[in-house]
């Protein structure tokens, strides 16, 4: 049984990669189900799925998907998923509009879904700094994004 | 940097202050926000941010960046969903859960398991040396035809003397011994002779079954006689005790009774049942004898019975053990119809 964090991490990337409740439901449903798959076949225990495992798991997914996983518009309900209070989701959906797939993974792995850079470069197989790079850049874009929109993330 | 005018005393200068690039100063913004950077370039960036108000908006636009991302990553899963994605399984663990003996049906559980126990019983029944548990068994069918003797052609030769293929005296041998060989034989070896079978169920006395036996046990013989299998008489386990069966099928009458009841007379035979010697049967028709022999006399006797015609002696293993040098005989000579003398 895959721990219930790294399960809803994994639901999460896919509501904020696709912003659309149906693709994020089933792209979240195959994923666990491939990795519990090679979990079986290797006869491992995915109780020890590494965060390291997550983002390769679900970077495979999306580089499968290659295109068409840009959200055109926010499709949430109010069942899955618990917004925190006051969010805006304006700038987010900007972002994920405007951003390139590298720089808005980078940023939605290291930041909202705080895996370590470390894990983050090793799942992906790519330096360390790369990993830091493009989140750096994800996150000027972010920023002009909020400053242009003139959201302030404290109110 | 060393001071080139005074080469004789090399010093170390100051390294003048850093000054970075508008654009390097660009790239190292994120690092400089995580305080990553070495001393030098800490201090060389925060020159930069103080003469460029570019880069203070970049800085700030990050920080608040930053700020809005962690804001979002407070966003949660409902538990109701959670406990969803977590029963989400492949299908080939599906199936190995099927799989399981606590998910079959409870109708291939049952049959599963009275297949097991039904081999188990299999296997115990194959195994168990029930011999040495010394049971009382029905009494075993299991008849050797010795040899077969018959008369010879009657255009061949008129002399009355047979042919006759007898066992030697060790009735564990296979091999017959030709006594005569005048006329053919055929001959016919079934099986070898087994070991008597194990004390069967039935002990009445001797007496008893005279009466009874003549039409129950020579039927026994007679189909015995043509199917009786090797592998039968192998299983035969302990010696006991063997019954000479000796049946002929003859164109009868009382004279040749009276010479035969003579004949065993003669040779020390002594009645062994309830009825005398010859006692005549009907349906079929033919003379019983049941009788005890010296097992010296009794090639002697077959070869006497031979002159009448055709001998078929059957040892069968029996629980009765006779004397040293007795043995037990029962002689069946059937009575031919006129139309088998014809044929």
């Amino acid at each position: 049984m895959l721990q219930p964090e790294l399960i809803e991490k994994i639901a999460l990337f896919f509501y904020f990669s696709f912003l659309d409740e149906t693709k994020a439901n089933s792209a979240t449903a195959h994923t666990i189900k491939s990795i519990r798959q090679q979990y079986v076949a290797q006869k491992k225990d995915d109780k020890k799925l590494t965060p390291a495992e997550f983002v390769a798991a679900t970077e495979n997914y999306m580089r499968k998907l290659s295109r068409g996983t840009k959200a055109t518009s926010l499709a949430f309900s109010a069942g899955p998923i618990q917004l925190p209070p006051h969010s805006n989701w304006g700038p987010w959906f900007e972002f994920r509009k405007v951003a390139s797939e590298k720089d808005f993974r980078a940023l939605l792995y290291s930041k909202v879904l705080n895996i370590s850079e470390e894990d983050i470069a090793e799942g992906l197989g790519l330096p360390i700094g790369t990993v830091r790079y493009r989140v750096g850049r994800g996150l000027k874009t972010l920023g002009r994004i909020c400053h242009m929109g003139g959201v302030d993330a404290e109110s | 940097m060393l001071n080139p005018s005074d080469e004789s005393n090399l010093e170390r200068m100051p390294r003048p202050a850093r000054k970075l690039s508008n654009f390097i100063a660009q790239e190292l913004l994120y690092d400089y926000m995580r305080g990553a950077l070495s001393a030098d370039r800490q201090t060389a960036m925060k020159e930069s941010l103080q003469s460029s108000p570019d880069l203070q908006y970049e800085l700030r636009s990050m920080s608040d960046a930053e700020k809005y991302a962690q804001e979002l990553s407070k966003t949660k899963i409902s538990p109701i969903y959670l406990e969803e994605l977590s029963q989400i399984r492949p299908g080939t663990e599906v199936f190995l859960d099927k799989l399981r003996w606590k998910n079959w049906p409870d109708f291939m559980r049952w049959a599963t398991e009275a297949l097991l126990i039904s081999i188990v019983v299999a296997v115990a029944a194959m195994f168990v040396p029930w011999a040495s548990f010394n049971f009382e068994f029905p009494k075993s069918t299991s008849n050797v035809m010795l040899a077969e003797i018959k008369e010879a052609p009657s255009g061949q030769d008129a002399s009355p003397t047979p042919s006759v293929t007898v066992p030697p005296e060790d009735s564990t041998s296979t091999t017959p011994v030709a006594v005569s060989a005048s006329a053919p034989v055929t001959a016919s070896v079934a099986a070898t002779a087994p070991e008597p079978t194990p004390v069967s169920a039935r002990t009445e006395p001797m007496e008893d079954e005279a009466v009874t036996e003549p039409e129950s046990e020579l039927k026994a013989a007679q189909t015995i006689a043509s199917g009786t299998s090797t592998a039968e008489a192998k299983k035969v386990a302990t010696p006991k005790g063997l019954l000479y069966r000796v049946m002929m099928s003859i164109e009868s009458d009382d004279e040749i009774t009276q010479s035969i009841r003579d004949k065993i007379v003669e040779l020390g035979g002594e009645k062994a049942g309830q009825v005398e010697l010859g006692w005549k049967k009907k349906n079929p028709d033919g003379s019983y004898y049941h009788f005890t022999l010296p097992e010296n006399n009794y090639q002697e006797l077959i070869t006497t019975l031979g002159v009448y015609g055709p001998v078929r002696i059957y040892k069968n293993p029996h629980d009765r053990v006779m004397p040293e040098g007795q043995i037990r005989i029962i002689l069946w000579v059937e009575e031919k119809s006129q139309d088998e003398q014809g044929q």
